[in-house]
């Protein structure tokens, strides 16, 4: 039955694949216009100066193809520029037509610099009172060998702290990828991940307490693989579909208990099946971007939506689902002005079931004064500000989460050289995070059951030719001990 | 009738998509223009020749086409913020001809339209760079007495935000990673670093202001 769902799914992304694109049904065509002089036949496609990168991956980009009439005055043919050079290969591409073998055939020539494709994806280090440090680096080859796909690879090493049964974590991942099959809309993509983690779990104190001589450790290691495939369904949007197999070996102590202020224990729920168990899911993924610049944006709006099924059924340990949603919306603060800007930003989870440690929200994940996982290893144990007053039900991991916020951007500066553009942010919000038990049998009122607290961070953002920086208050706060 | 309806529209257009390009303050070069009546309008000389360099002069005889938008406002002095009195646009283009082996210039503005062809490269970057008595405002719009004076924006080769925001797109999906994907990618406030190579909205731009003038009875 499943395996006909995904026959079913799978024929309708053939389908797609091989339906005409709106550029060739637009093609003109010489029959129908013979006595046109403005008509040209593309003869030819050269490509010159790519030493790395293959020929037919610049062709792809290219919407003139070879052997197509086409009007000498198609504005496609100021565009081979801009399509080229967004590959992110090339420096410089040059685009020049010559005649072709007769009156009313031309050759279009293509002259390209080739660059340094080497990128950066993140860099990780900082410092924190339950490990004195972790660094890591995740980098990507995004043209291996000239073939347009993109490999690369993260690593992590966290010291061991000063928590009761702690080790040294380490976590590292190899990721492969190309977002055009063939030069489809069909993208592809694999990663594969290994993680050996000592997670710090609470056995004393305040919760607003995050001495690490509260916390205790426990171990466990991923081992696993995510396939998937991505569709590009129009220019603004497309969909993704994972499917992730993990094995995972956790060590938990027999009872772990947490001691509250007030002397008696809580069980604690780790959330990992002890000793051996799978986690097998399969996820369906949607975005949809209408900014005009993705990168420093000044108006437009970005949704994503994640739906995830990890089940017995599937081969796993865990039933459980997941569904994580976002939409940011962005706004110039006056018409004809895109200086200042407004932006919304609304995230949200909600977790179903048994969901494995790992998969659950991490406070973390919405309230970015927090120091975030390191490829996936919890490496701090501080506690969240508690701006109002609702420390006692916050927890670490949660079910059901959400954040809402409003950013004043001010736009610095945009520039032609290598710092592109500058703006200064100040954001505002709420964020919450609970567990459905908390909601269900509660003894206050339903908006105390659910913990909301303040959302703040101000900073910088750099747009850049190697990248993108955020120097903000609460990046920083993050790699700091407090 | 048709074709200044068209041309209106193209205007139109052009303002709408582009209202903020003078506004924006960015480097304004100060330029003695000369400025006349002939019939109905205001008429302005001047040249921009200096938006061409080497590479931009060279990529005339490409066999592709390039394209000069005008923007033509006309302020009156110490009245910059508010609406200009008067606003002209300009679509000039070159192309080569690989086998007549000539230069196909075509001049079209809101009140004037030309078509033209040049046997040399230098000629028809004249053609495209020197204004020779171009129309840019009904006389009637234009008070006698007070000063005015016009700001010029010139883009060589401009990109249409749309293909803009496109590209850009692209860029940020092709490192081959998903973007709707569980993790720190999801909730990041931010994309990751990637390589990042800016495209520019048009070859170059320039923002032209003219020397004050004022009209006499």
């Amino acid at each position: 039955m499943h395996m006909r769902c995904l026959a079913i799914v799978l024929g309708l992304l053939l389908g797609l694949a091989f339906a005409p694109t709106p550029a060739a049904a637009d093609a003109p065509t010489r029959s129908a216009t013979k006595k046109d002089e403005s008509l040209v036949l593309v003869e030819r496609v050269d490509i010159a100066g790519n030493v790395s990168t293959a020929t037919r991956l610049v062709k792809r980009a290219i919407a003139i193809k070879e052997g197509t009439w086409v009007r000498i005055d198609d504005p496609r043919f100021r565009q081979i520029r801009y399509k080229v050079l967004a590959l992110g290969y090339f420096r410089t591409v040059n685009v020049k037509l010559a005649k072709g073998s007769k009156r009313g055939h031309i050759i279009v020539k293509v002259a390209v610099k080739e660059r340094g494709t080497i990128v950066l994806n993140h860099l990780l280090f900082g410092t924190s009172r339950a490990t004195p440090w972790w660094a890591g680096i995740d980098l990507s080859e995004r043209n291996f060998i000239g073939s347009g796909i993109s490999v690369g690879g993260g690593f992590v090493y966290a010291a061991e702290g000063p928590i009761n049964n702690a080790t040294n974590q380490y976590a590292f991942g190899l990721h492969i990828g190309d977002p055009s099959i063939l030069g489809s809309r069909y993208g592809a993509h694999g990663r594969f991940l290994y993680t050996d983690a000592s997670e710090p779990f609470r056995i004393a104190g305040e919760l607003s307490d995050g001495a690490p001589d509260n916390f205790d450790s426990f171990s466990y290691t991923r081992t696993g693989a995510v396939a998937g495939m991505s569709m590009i369904l129009t220019t603004l949007s497309q969909l993704t579909i994972d499917a992730r197999v993990e094995r995972v070996r956790a060590t938990t102590p027999d009872l772990p208990v947490r001691m509250r202020p007030d002397g008696t224990n809580e069980a604690i729920d780790l959330h990992l099946q002890p000793g051996v168990s799978r986690v097998v899911t399969m996820a369906l993924g949607f975005e949809r971007d209408t900014r005009a610049d993705p990168v420093l944006p000044y108006n437009g709006n970005k949704v994503a939506v994640l739906g995830e099924v990890g089940a017995r059924w599937l081969g796993g340990d865990y039933d459980f689902a997941t569904l994580l949603a976002k939409y940011q919306h962005w706004w110039p603060l006056r018409s004809g002005s895109i200086r200042h800007v407004l932006s919304l930003h609304l995230t949200g989870g909600l977790i179903l079931g048994d969901a494995p440690r790992f998969d659950r929200l991490h406070v973390a994940d919405l309230n970015r004064l927090i120091t975030p996982r390191a490829l996936g290893l919890v490496v701090s144990t501080a506690a969240t500000p508690n701006v109002f007053n609702t420390n006692a039900d916050k927890t670490t991991y949660g079910e059901v989460g959400g954040a809402f916020e409003v950013q004043y951007t001010y736009r610095l500066f945009r520039s032609r050289k290598h710092v592109y553009g500058g703006d200064l942010f100040f954001g505002l919000g709420l964020w919450a995070l609970g567990n459905r038990d908390d909601v269900r049998a509660r003894d206050r009122s339903l908006p105390r059951s659910i913990p909301v607290d303040l959302l703040i961070d101000a900073g910088l953002r750099l747009d850049t030719e190697i990248g993108i920086f955020e120097l903000t208050f609460a990046n920083a706060l993050g790699r700091i001990p407090l | 009738m048709k074709r200044r309806v068209a041309a209106a529209c193209v205007a139109l257009f052009l303002l709408a998509t582009h209202a903020d390009a003078f506004a924006d303050k960015k480097t304004v070069a100060d330029k003695i223009m000369k400025f006349s009546e002939a019939g109905k309008f205001l008429r302005v000389s001047t040249s921009f020749t200096e938006i061409f360099d080497k590479k931009a002069y060279d990529e005339l005889s490409s066999g592709i086409h390039t394209t000069l938008v005008l923007r033509i406002f006309v302020y009156r002095r110490g009245q910059e913020s508010a609406s200009p009195a008067a606003v002209a646009v300009g679509k000039f283009s070159v192309r080569y001809d690989l086998w007549g082996e000539k230069y196909v210039v075509s001049i079209e503005s809101t009140h004037f339209r030309k078509k033209s062809q040049y046997k040399t490269r230098s000629d028809a970057l004249k053609a495209v760079t020197e204004l020779h008595n171009l129309p840019i405002a009904l006389l009637s719009t234009i008070p006698q007495g007070p000063h005015h004076f016009i700001g010029m924006v010139v883009e060589l080769n401009p990109v249409s935000k749309k293909l803009l925001a496109e590209m850009r797109r692209w860029l940020t999906r092709s490192s081959g990673g998903v973007s709707v994907s569980r993790g720190a990618s999801f909730f990041g406030s931010f994309v990751s670093v990637f390589v990042n190579p800016k495209l520019p909205e048009a070859d170059k731009i320039l923002r032209l202001r003219s020397q004050p003038f004022f009209r006499v009875k």
